[in-house]
């Protein structure tokens, strides 16, 4: 009763998606969760904005067939979890951008492509909008499905998926997103211009130097330098390699700053015992044996790798 | 780090990056273009990660508070709910957008209210706080081993686990029970003595008259009978009895054969929790009382006394042997390795990892030297040279290499498969040993052998860090079976793990029986008795039933006891599955009925295949179920009659010597302890 003596009204159930995420969401419930939640409403709507504008641009460049397809896919997996459907619209997108109209063979060549296509403002639409779908999509699965692997090799019966709960959801998390996303776009762009926009000079003091126009045309180099594909195939790997090289150098540097002592302790045990494993193998045995040959009538010792018997 | 679905869509990208970069880029741009932004995302995501990681995650503190009766306690009490603040605290400068944060709870509790785990997001600089009540039923030891944070990113690309151990171990101690209930509210003789006291039959200070007797110079003359003096014409002298306090001194057994069963139903914690409500039932009464502690090899005394301070240290006492465990001896290392591989996953889970706890292929491999034929192989490769003094040897395999090379291959191949003809035929029998012994030694990569030696190793590695002895600690782990049992048993009982234990040895015979633990009772008995000032009672509490001939020792020690007019009182723990004495046996009848649900498995039997069984399956299944079923009731009922045959037994010899025994769930063995209390108390009184 309330201080004004009328009775309190009954204490409203939880809905499963509003539960912690231990509870196993039933595709009913998850269905419901993405129209009812308002956290999760706003991943809904993204995708499905991005969905359309894929739509809209395969539309446009005439490939009508691949953007119903992409959209058909993209909608069943946002509303059946389908873990693969990200990577199917890839597949989609990739084949109907080489066939527009879906016939293998039927596809228009441009030898002016790569640099007609710096900074187009459809390609950037069309970027962004997958970019946009592949996230909400993946995230869409994590609140309705699961977002923490198993933990076991073997999977069992009981084992049941870990969700992220709605009520974690920030409330700019979409709009983060999709600033996030504007920004890989762009960053996007930049690599493809970097990636095209140098050309390999063996002869010049920096191995590297502007390419020139219509460069991309030349399938040989006749000054003895790299043809276009095998130039960009260099940048590719060698951003790649020193990328991930000073990411590891920073971040396992930083690792080994935060190793506890015990970690610190195993690291040395584990390289001491390495070099030394054989000898200290040797002497194990050897110290078995004895024990053995003092009490006769106890356990027999025995290295269970090597099935020795001494 | 990188989860199976990061790896699909890292895999995913690359292609679609190789195909829109280097195959269709005068097609269109947009799959390099989509892929190449992906792939910066998915950098961008990893590092973010990374960073969360290391400046949030590996820097996460924990401090736990246990609260019962609304205040912080270092003990708790057994059958009350506990209330069990875990506090985590975010030091960094980073903050974990979604984690799950799991306190791993004591084994053996019941969780009444609130949830061990949380699902939350951590704010730099922040706290969360998991907060959940608990209930221990028996007492026992609680070990809560700290907390288990797992975090991913929002599309579930990476992961990382991690174990904050913050070990606390807290005492349950057993029950309050309630003393006033369990004792007789009527006063039935008006010369009761007050509690805690009992009226000896010896002159003393009491109040109660015990005799007349004539007098002796230097009586004080309030003791003088004046009405039997002046009857008797001579001074007479009054004698009371002397009221000396009640002692009860407890025996419990804690040998190995009492601590078998599931965490908090073992014998060994029903026993405590009688010794405990019999312990508190004498303090209400003000009784003195002792706890003696024995297992196989030694005995632990606590004398009577009757202070608060004396009560903690009994029930702690308690408390402490009623998570005793029973040792691993005998267990197969598998089996030891299979209980123990996942804890130290769970617990340790940076120490275990493959990045610094790894075992090289080198290490699997199987060195062919360490036996003895070993040595014969070698000889084989050693002589094989003196082939080369057979007359015409090299020229022969020269002709045969030569032979055996085909004429149209190149040059190079032609060469190279001479040669390598010419190296395999010019010493078979080296050829032979040497392929025998790659064979031997690569047998040590495959199979379970090399899961076996690697869940070794990482565990071996652990003790070793955990005992400091370096490098020659794991391989002294490795090598020693003996020692790498032990070492586990040490580590389950100290996470307080069970392990399951053979109960029979390889020769059918009873491993827990512990004969020794009779000499040792009787020794303390022994001991109890020639301290004793006056008439006492000892209550055992042994699992006497399955000592048979071995009892002897006990016999002699009640035997001295009940000649200096103390009482006995032994509780036996009666097993669970075993019906008591006075339940008839109901003999094994081969036409009994067969149990349904065997019959509805008869009937399912094949179904999972997708096949409805035939009736003879049905009856091949029913037939072969109630052959088990009899045999299991025969051994079962066989099992039975011999454990009423030694109970028989041991209540004869122990009733021949003036000894009672029950049973511990035979009425109430706290109210038989305090009315034999009341006896000894009042002597003439009875129930």
């Amino acid at each position: 009763m309330n201080p004004k003596g009328q009775p309190e009204p009954a204490e409203r159930a939880l809905l499963p998606w509003e539960t912690d995420g231990s509870v196993k969401l039933m595709p009913r419930d998850g269905l419901r969760m993405l129209v009812n939640n308002v956290a999760v409403r706003g991943y809904l709507v993204a995708a499905l904005a991005a969905l359309a504008m894929i739509f809209l641009m395969l539309f446009n460049l005439g490939s009508d067939i691949g953007g119903i397809l992409i959209v058909i896919v993209g909608l069943l997996g946002l509303l059946f979890q389908w873990r693969t459907a990200p990577g199917i619209v890839l597949t989609i997108l990739t084949y109907f951008m080489v066939f527009p109209f879906g016939i293998p063979g039927e596809s228009f060549e441009n030898r002016w492509e790569i640099e007609e296509a710096r900074f187009r403002v459809t390609d950037i639409v069309l970027v962004l909008s997958v970019v946009v779908y592949v996230i909400a999509q993946y995230r869409v699965y994590g609140l309705a499905h699961q977002a923490l692997i198993f933990e076991n090799s073997v999977r069992r019966k009981e084992d049941r998926p870990t969700r992220r709960p709605p009520s974690l959801i920030r409330p700019a998390e979409v709009a983060v997103m999709v600033g996030i996303s504007v920004v890989m776009v762009i960053a996007g762009q930049v690599l493809w211009y970097v990636l095209n926009g140098f050309e390999v000079a063996t002869t010049e003091e920096f191995p590297f130097k502007p390419s020139e126009p219509g460069r991309s045309l030349r399938r040989l180099e006749p000054t003895g330098g790299l043809p276009a594909g095998a130039t960009r195939f260099v940048l590719l790997v060698g951003l790649f390699f020193f990328g991930s090289l000073i990411a590891h150098l920073i971040f396992g540097y930083w690792r080994l700053r935060m190793l506890g002592q015990a970690e610190g302790a195993m690291m040395v045990l584990d390289s001491g015992w390495i070099e030394t494993k054989r000898e200290h193998q040797r002497v194990a045995l050897w110290h078995a044996w004895a024990r053995e040959r003092a009490s006769p009538g106890r356990t027999r010792y025995t290295d269970s790798s090597s099935e020795a018997k001494p | 780090m990188l989860t199976a679905r990061g790896w699909w869509f890292l895999i995913v990208l690359l292609l679609m990056l190789v195909i829109g970069a280097f195959i269709t880029p005068y097609f269109s741009v947009v799959p390099a273009l989509v892929s190449l932004t992906l792939l910066a995302w998915f950098v961008w995501e990893w590092a973010l990660f990374h960073a969360r990681s290391n400046g949030a995650v590996s820097r996460l503190g924990v401090t736990r508070h246990v609260l019962q009766g609304g205040r912080e306690v270092p003990m708790v009490w057994a059958g009350l709910g506990f209330e069990v603040r875990v506090s985590i605290k975010n030091p960094g400068s980073f903050s974990i957008p979604f984690g799950v944060f799991e306190d791993r709870a004591a084994v053996a509790t019941e969780i009444i209210a609130g949830s061990k785990q949380a699902f939350a997001r951590l704010e730099a600089r922040e706290s969360l706080e998991i907060v959940y009540t608990l209930r221990c039923p028996a007492p026992g030891v609680l070990r809560f081993e700290g907390v288990r944070v797992r975090v991913a990113d929002f599309q579930g690309f990476f992961y990382r686990h991690v174990f904050l151990r913050v070990p606390v171990e807290m005492l349950v101690l057993p029950p309050l029970t309630d003393d006033k209930g369990r004792q007789r509210a009527t006063k039935r003789f008006n010369t009761l003595p007050p509690p805690g006291i009992h009226r000896l039959r010896r002159p003393g200070s009491g109040s109660e008259l015990l005799d007349l007797r004539d007098y002796r110079p230097g009586d004080p003359p309030k003791m003088i009978a004046w009405k039997a003096s002046a009857r008797r014409d001579r001074l007479i002298t009054k004698e009371f009895e002397s009221d000396v306090p009640v002692r009860a001194v407890l025996f419990l057994d804690t040998s190995e054969g009492v601590r078998l069963g599931p965490p908090g139903n073992t014998l060994l914690t029903r026993l405590a929790s009688v010794a405990a409500a019999v312990s508190q039932a004498a303090a209400g009464n003000r009784d003195l009382f002792g706890l003696t502690t024995f297992d196989e090899t030694e005995a632990k005394v606590i004398p009577p006394a009757r202070t608060q301070l004396h009560m903690i240290n009994v029930l702690r006492q308690l408390a402490e042997v009623s998570a005793l465990q029973p040792s691993a001896i005998g267990v197969p290392p598998e089996q030891l390795i299979r209980r123990a591989n996942p804890l130290a996953h769970e617990v340790y889970p940076e120490l275990m990892t493959k990045k610094i706890n790894s075992l090289p292929f080198s290490r699997l491999w199987i060195p062919l030297l360490d036996r003895k034929y070993g040595w014969v192989i070698l000889a084989m490769i050693l002589l094989s040279p003196l082939l080369l003094m057979v007359k015409g040897w090299t020229t022969g395999v020269l002709n045969f290499a030569g032979a055996r090379t085909p004429a149209p291959w190149p040059f190079l191949l032609k060469v190279f498969w001479f040669f390598l003809v010419f190296a395999v035929s010019i010493f078979p029998p080296a050829t032979f040993a040497l392929i025998f012994w790659g064979l031997h030694g690569v047998r040590g990569w495959f199979g379970i052998r090399r899961r076996e030696l690697t869940r070794r190793k990482q565990l071996s590695a652990l003790f070793a860090i955990q005992d400091g002895t370096g490098a020659s600690g794991v391989e002294h782990y490795i090598a020693d079976d003996t020692a790498f049992a032990n070492r586990v048993s040490q580590f389950l009982q100290r996470h307080l793990l069970r392990c399951p234990v053979p109960l029979y040895d390889t020769e059918g015979r009873y491993r827990f029986r512990c004969p020794a633990k009779a000499t040792v009772l009787a020794n303390a008995m022994v001991r109890a008795v020639s301290r004793a000032r006056d008439n006492e009672l000892y209550v055992i509490l042994a699992d006497l039933a399955e000592l048979g001939p071995d009892l002897m020792p006990l016999v002699r020690a009640c035997r001295v006891a009940c000649a200096r007019h103390h009482h006995v009182l032994v509780i036996v723990p009666w097993p669970s599955d075993v019906p008591p004495p006075d339940h008839p046996i109901i003999e094994v009848d081969e036409s009994m009925g067969i149990d349904p649900t065997v019959a509805a498995r008869a009937k399912t039997t094949g179904q999972q295949k997708g096949k409805t069984p035939s009736v003879r399956q049905q009856r091949t299944v029913l037939i072969a179920a109630a052959r088990r079923s009899v045999m299991m009731r025969t051994v079962r009922d066989s099992l039975t009659k011999q454990y009423h045959e030694l109970f028989r037994n041991l209540r004869r010899e122990l009733g021949r010597v003036g000894g009672t025994v029950m049973r511990v769930n035979d009425g109430d063995p706290v109210q038989h302890v305090l009315d034999r209390l009341d006896r000894l108390r009042g002597m003439r009184s009875r129930r």
